[in-house]
């Protein structure tokens, strides 16, 4: 039996008050088995940056029960969650969130300081999974001093170095060219080896590179299909409440 | 411990990012940092010039006649005057160390100036004799009266006597030679003619220098007792009595049994010079505690600024830095780093500027805070004889790393409380 690294029960979140008020996630239930990749597909508002938020333990839901990588997010304090965050999760962010005065190696290295891995580990690790993205001769580099492309390839080491369970990215090729994009969405599955890895994008051809697609609209999801890794002959399921 | 030092690292190419601002900021806190180094300077030195004249006077009885200033030439003069043989009875009271005879003669001089001449013992302290007697003077070039120059026409001259006759630290020689009539005036209008001059008109060898931290101290001459005796036709008679008593607890003990036995004497202890030490002492204290507190929230401010704008600036990144697992401690580490490091840096400017400039602002530091709520006199010349030291010393080095975790704290409070605050997801919205 797969093991489950994400469940969701009647998870809600809303934003702002009375008239106002936005519902981000409208009770939303959801399992995801370990490993592969999951991808949060629909347009802008839908609720996937929140649904992302809430499972890697950066946002709390108003209401439901959050269990990711063996945690019961929805009981942790603050601090716990850090913890968590720190252990467990590895973030993409569509706009790199680099820090502009780190060289390439010592922004990936971060959440192995944070994680409090030996300096000597932390670094051989970093160069490693620089290697990878195909950076090794620009780990000195500054952010500024790199491309688009480039500074999601370090982002996207940032987020394995700490070996997580969960790899969460949000929208990682928003800022980049089509080309850039495709390859820094292969880039990304072919990192996931154990790790899962949940992608929200509002381009459904970035979903073809999942296992699992899930359609997200006003904080429902509202279909779920096998993703073009799994096969084109599967169909889409609607899924509803 | 290597998390600590990468985030530091990183709060140090904070500063340098944003090194226009970091610039401004140690140019705006490296005078406030070089102000506090001016005062506490110029405090610990006054402290220790009124430490000094009260640990003197805590054991000091002075008598002189009754309602008098035991001035030799004042109105009355001799006939008011002490019997030297007083000495040997003084002497032999119980609890009493030593007993030093003085000879005072007030003397005007140029201007609307007096000075004092003073017969001292060879043995004996060189005593201010004013403010309460409170005061023991320093050498500060050539040197003091010996046995030797009893009799002879010598002085120790203060340095505001010197300067009177143009004899100052740079140009003053051991055993030059002063015509003290030259000094002494006669009758000029408005001037109220005191006493009689038989000093006038002998040129006497200047043969030290002192210091006294008072003007009226530095306006006095000191000549051996026989050459003062010998002048003012004062033998047999003592214008006051500086009696040394074993111990503080006896003084007033000694002091009753002086009262019984001589009734007809001005008694006067330490409690008359502390009334002026206290206050001055007060004064000072409140003055530099003010300034000192001034300094540090000043300087405070400037980083708390500084920082205010850093971390508005840089919200996004500390969303981020905590989204991929950062703690409020690890945020904390970068901020008070950020703080302390930009006031370190502050500090090392003020340091610097003490270091090259102390001598040439201390005087005039002085006399814009100490020095405009002294009497005017003070201001002047508590400075200019006071031994200030503006060296780059270990301790001032203490002070700045003090000055700095203050300021460096104070500073990063505002930055600590965002921090604290800092929702990564809000932060990453920003």
């Amino acid at each position: 039996m797969p093991d489950i690294i994400l469940e969701l029960r009647g998870v809600a979140k809303r934003y702002g008050v009375g008239a106002a008020k936005v519902e981000a996630l409208a009770g939303l239930d959801l399992t995801q088995e370990s490993g592969g990749v999951l991808a949060l597909v629909g347009p802008s508002g839908s609720g996937k940056s929140t649904l992302l938020h809430v499972i890697g333990g950066m946002d709390r839901a108003d209401e439901g029960e959050v269990f990711a990588v063996g945690e019961a997010l929805h009981r942790l304090s603050p601090s716990k969650l850090t913890t968590f965050r720190r252990h467990k999760v590895g973030f993409v962010f569509q706009a790199f969130n680099l820090m502009p005065n780190l060289t390439a190696l010592e922004n990936v290295m971060l959440p192995a300081e944070f994680a409090g891995m030996s300096g000597k580990e932390a670094r051989r690790r970093a160069e490693e999974l620089l290697e990878r993205v195909g950076l090794s001769g620009r780990m000195r580099h500054r952010p500024g001093q790199l491309s688009g492309g480039e500074q999601q390839r370090v982002a996207i080491a940032r987020a394995f170095i700490n070996d997580p369970a969960l790899v969460i990215a949000d929208e990682p090729t928003g800022n980049l060219d089509t080309k850039t994009g495709a390859a820094i969405v292969e880039l990304l599955t072919s990192l996931a080896g154990k790790q899962t890895v949940i992608i929200a994008t509002h381009d459904e051809r970035i979903a073809g590179a999942a296992d699992r697609v899930i359609h997200l609209a006003d904080g429902q999801i509202t279909a779920e299909e096998a993703g073009r890794a799994k096969g084109d002959a599967e169909e889409r399921q609607p899924v509803g409440r | 411990m290597l998390t600590r030092t990468f985030l530091l690292r990183y709060a140090w190419r904070n500063l340098w990012r944003v090194r226009g601002r970091t610039m401004l900021v140690l140019a705006l806190t490296g005078p406030v940092f070089l102000s506090l180094l001016l005062m506490l300077a110029n405090a610990a030195a006054l402290e220790g010039q009124l430490d000094r004249l009260e640990a003197e006077t805590a054991t000091l009885i002075q008598l002189r006649g009754r309602a008098t200033f035991g001035t030799i030439n004042q109105a009355g003069g001799l006939n008011r005057m002490l019997p030297a043989e007083l000495e040997q009875g003084l002497a032999r009271l119980p609890h009493v160390v030593k007993v030093e005879p003085y000879l005072v003669a007030i003397e005007p001089i140029a201007g609307y100036y007096m000075t004092l001449h003073i017969g001292v013992r060879p043995g004996d302290a060189r005593r201010l004799a004013t403010h309460g007697e409170v005061g023991a003077v320093d050498i500060v070039a050539g040197r003091d009266l010996g046995p030797e120059d009893e009799g002879k026409d010598v002085a120790l001259l203060g340095l505001a006597y010197a300067k009177k006759v143009s004899i100052t630290l740079d140009n003053f020689r051991p055993g030059e030679s002063v015509f003290v009539k030259d000094l002494l005036r006669d009758g000029e209008p408005g001037v109220v003619r005191i006493g009689t001059r038989t000093i006038g008109g002998r040129p006497f060898r200047v043969v030290g220098l002192f210091t006294s931290g008072y003007a009226y101290g530095d306006n006095q001459m000191f000549l051996p007792y026989k050459t003062f005796q010998k002048h003012y036709g004062a033998k047999g008679a003592v214008s006051k009595f500086f009696i040394r008593v074993d111990n503080v607890q006896n003084v007033a003990a000694v002091a009753a049994t002086i009262r019984d036995r001589f009734p007809d004497l001005d008694i006067i202890t330490r409690a008359d010079g502390a009334r002026f030490l206290s206050a001055a002492l007060g004064t000072m204290r409140r003055i530099g505690r003010i300034w000192l507190g001034a300094a540090i929230l000043l300087a405070g401010a400037m980083i708390l600024f500084a920082m205010l704008l850093a971390a508005d600036e840089r919200i996004r990144e500390l969303g981020t830095l905590k989204a991929v697992g950062a703690s409020t401690r690890n945020l904390a580490v970068v901020l008070i780093g950020e703080s302390v490091l930009l006031a370190g840096l502050g500090a090392a400017v003020g340091g610097v500027l003490y270091g090259v400039f102390g001598e040439l602002f201390g005087r005039a530091f002085f006399k814009a805070t100490f020095g405009v709520y002294l009497p005017g006199h003070y201001g002047v010349s508590l400075m200019d004889n006071m031994l200030v030291s503006y060296a780059l010393s270990p301790g001032v080095v203490v002070v700045l790393v003090i000055a700095t975790a203050l300021t460096g704290g104070l500073g990063s409070l505002y930055a600590l409380y965002k921090a604290y605050r800092l929702s990564p997801v809000e932060a990453l919205r920003a």
